[in-house]
């Protein structure tokens, strides 16, 4: 026979799925902030701000290797780094820094300009005009290789052709990190709002329990042959698996929707959401033993949710906030905690072990906001 | 059903230092519908929660068969149904799901928890409608299904508080056959109602509440006959004031009291309490002709519980 908390869940989770205007509020409208949030936030994560970046690696000492960085210098929309054009006297960018470069974020393709291209434009052996790009980035490596093609084709045929001249072709090849790659929008919206909108959940777990205590349904689950226990984990488990769920589509919904890369580790994330659905769960039940009302509890929940996260970083990265500011962060609020931990998975490419200091910080965290909870809550 | 016996023994119970309940005691036993009739804040949902054991009281005692129920709880939750004020049930869940959760809350499963969703619902004639979410439901409905899910595990005893507020006629009507046919069935059913008609037409005695204890408790026919008053509305075109005086003085009024006073004085309307009804109103009328005075109105209002309790408390019971 199924457990009486599971019956208690599972009855609550039906209620759940039919409310459509809860539904949405909980998984359709932060997939809409997180698009929109991430869009708009971009150019934070791209140094350099609007224009963009391209490393040229001039690796030809002829008159249309120069000739070819000219053309793209005569584009308005990006800024040549000239360092790669040894030939005025600077230090030369090698085609592994240029790798790194789009390893580190700091730009989403390169262009390396090969020995002998003025030879083979001149009709000499044919070579390869390479263009490294940020797989995360398809659209602005799309522009750059096409940029390539182009500019090539003036450099030889002095027409504006589309195609790149005889002897000349373009190839194209993805940079991937091995320790976890550039930072996207998504890799810090994503994680940040699937927090903020998780903490929104607890709002639904603690209407749940409010309301169970106003229309007279806990008194009659009371004089039911049933433990307070199996009551109080039947109505916790659902807001544990919304929130839970809610963080795996957000996820989910960034990679296959935008490409964001996951890391190394799914059991490392799946650990952080776990930490994150236990945390905000037992806040839910902190807050409803706090309030009387739903106004009371609506205005408490967007206090605490609207609060956390704009102070731990679940709205902006804290890497751009001072110091000290970080450090409280991570003393009045989980996301703090929990936005270190999907950054180190994410960001850094690290693994399960390496986030169990901020998983286990959240589950401390839990422990004791559900200790409080439960000494305050009144079942009668 | 085995015989039930339910023995409350000097419940008391305050809230912040008010007492809600003091010192109640009766026993009821199967296939009884008892009665507790009191006004709004009498201290009946208080007195109901300790009963069921949902509520610890702060003095005394229940007993299920002999046993303190604070020593078995387990055995009172198996035991009893019960049927809240409010409409306790999920809305945006159907009413089946309704009465499949709360079966389940008492291990009901399987074909007898199918077999009594059925049967909950076509006592109280909401089959067609099963599938349907409660928030759709009427008030009727809605009342109906919040019954039949405190009948799910078939219960020895049934507590039922003020189970048909705001409810249309057939709605009623469908609840109180429902209540007597369990009580045939041997349940013993404690009804909580500030509305003395049904205490009165459907339970076999009836305890009157009042400030958390109990004032009377008989059969209802008992108490009318014992505690009832007829009122008697006497309207009178006089304005003669000493007449509530003398129609005080007539043998069998146990009170007079002017309740109206129009046009001028020119006439009045008394409110007569009496012992023996028939027999007062011919005096009252045989002093108004010995002083000529015309009587533009009579109204009895034969004995019941409300004026039991009006005569036990000096107040309505819907104040």
């Amino acid at each position: 026979m199924t457990p009486t908390f599971i019956t208690i869940a599972l009855n609550d989770l039906k209620a759940q799925v039919r409310d459509v205007a809860s539904m949405v509020l909980l998984f359709v409208v932060p997939v809409a902030v997180i698009t929109i949030a991430s869009f708009a936030l971009s150019d934070l994560f791209r140094p350099g701000g609007a224009i963009l970046k391209v490393p040229v690696v001039n690796l030809d000492n002829g008159d249309h290797g120069a000739g070819l960085v000219a053309e793209f210098k005569a584009v308005g929309a990006i800024e040549v780094q000239e360092s790669a054009d040894s030939r005025d006297g600077k230090t030369a960018l090698t085609v592994e820094q240029a790798r790194r470069k789009i390893t580190a974020g700091e730009c989403d393709a390169v262009v390396v300009i090969p020995p002998g291209f003025s030879a083979a434009v001149g009709g000499g052996p044919a070579v390869e005009l390479l263009v490294l790009q940020d797989p995360a980035a398809p659209l602005m490596a799309g522009l750059v290789r096409g940029m390539a093609e182009g500019a090539a084709a003036r450099v030889a045929t002095g027409t504006a052709a589309a195609a790149a001249p005889p002897g000349v072709t373009v190839r194209t090849e993805n940079v991937q990190s091995v320790t976890g790659r550039a930072i996207d929008p998504f890799k810090q919206n994503v994680p940040g709002y699937a927090v903020m909108f998780a903490m929104f959940s607890m709002l639904m777990g603690s209407v749940s329990m409010l309301r169970e205590k106003q229309s007279g349904t806990l008194r009659r689950m009371l004089a039911a042959p049933v433990s307070r226990a199996s009551i109080l984990a039947g109505k916790m488990l659902p807001g544990f698996i919304t929130a839970f769920t809610q963080v795996a589509v957000f996820f989910a919904f960034g990679r296959i929707v935008f490409g964001m890369e996951l890391g190394n580790s799914i059991a490392g994330l799946t650990l952080m959401a776990a930490a994150v659905a236990l945390t905000t769960t037992c806040m839910g039940l902190l807050i409803v033993t706090l309030v009387k009302t739903d106004g009371q509890l609506a205005s408490a929940t967007v206090l605490v949710v609207v609060g956390m996260s704009s102070l731990g970083g679940s709205t902006w990265p804290l890497e751009i906030v001072p110091d000290f500011m970080r450090k409280l962060a991570h003393v009045v609020t989980i996301n703090a905690w929990a936005m270190d931990g999907f950054k180190d998975l994410l960001w850094y490419g690290k693994g399960l072990i390496d986030v169990l200091p901020e998983a286990g910080t959240l589950v401390l965290i839990s422990g004791l906001v559900f200790g409080i909870g439960l000494a305050r809550f009144r079942f009668e | 059903m085995n015989d039930v016996r339910l023995e409350a023994r000097d419940l008391a119970r305050s809230y912040g230092g008010r007492p809600a309940v003091a010192g109640v005691g009766f026993s009821i036993g199967g296939g009884e519908i008892f009665g507790l009739l009191g006004p709004n804040g009498a201290g009946k949902t208080t007195l109901l929660s300790m009963l069921s054991g949902l509520l610890a009281p702060d003095a005394g005692s229940v007993l299920l068969d002999g046993t303190d129920i604070s020593a078995a709880p387990g055995r009172m939750k198996r035991a009893c149904g019960i049927v809240p004020q409010e409409i306790a049930l999920y809305q945006a869940l159907t009413g089946r799901d309704n009465l499949l959760f709360f079966g389940r809350l008492y291990g009901l499963h399987g074909r007898r928890l199918a077999r009594r969703v059925d049967e909950a619902l076509s006592a109280v004639g909401l089959t067609e409608r099963a599938g349907d979410a409660v928030r759709t439901y009427s008030g009727g409905m809605k009342r109906r299904l919040n019954f039949a899910a405190g009948l799910m595990h078939e219960p020895r005893i049934l507590f039922l508080d003020e189970p048909t507020v705001g409810v249309d006629p057939q709605s009623r009507n469908a609840i109180f056959d429902n209540v007597r046919r369990l009580a045939r069935g041997g349940a013993a059913v404690v009804y909580t109602t500030h509305y003395m008609e049904e205490a009165q037409s459907l339970c076999g005695r009836v305890a009157i509440l009042d400030n958390g204890a109990v004032l009377a408790l008989d059969t209802p026919q008992n108490l009318i006959d014992n505690r009832g008053r007829s009122i008697i509305h006497l309207g009178v075109g006089t304005a003669d004031r000493d007449l509530a005086a003398r129609i005080g003085s007539v043998p069998g009024v146990r009170s007079v009291r002017q309740v109206e006073s129009m046009s001028g004085d020119r006439r009045q309307v008394f409110e007569i309490e009496a012992a023996q009804t028939e027999a007062a109103v011919s005096r009252i009328l045989g002093l108004l002709a010995e002083l000529d005075l015309p009587m533009t109105s009579l109204k009895v209002f034969e004995p019941n519980l409300e004026s039991v309790f009006l005569h036990l408390t000096g107040k309505n019971l819907r104040d």
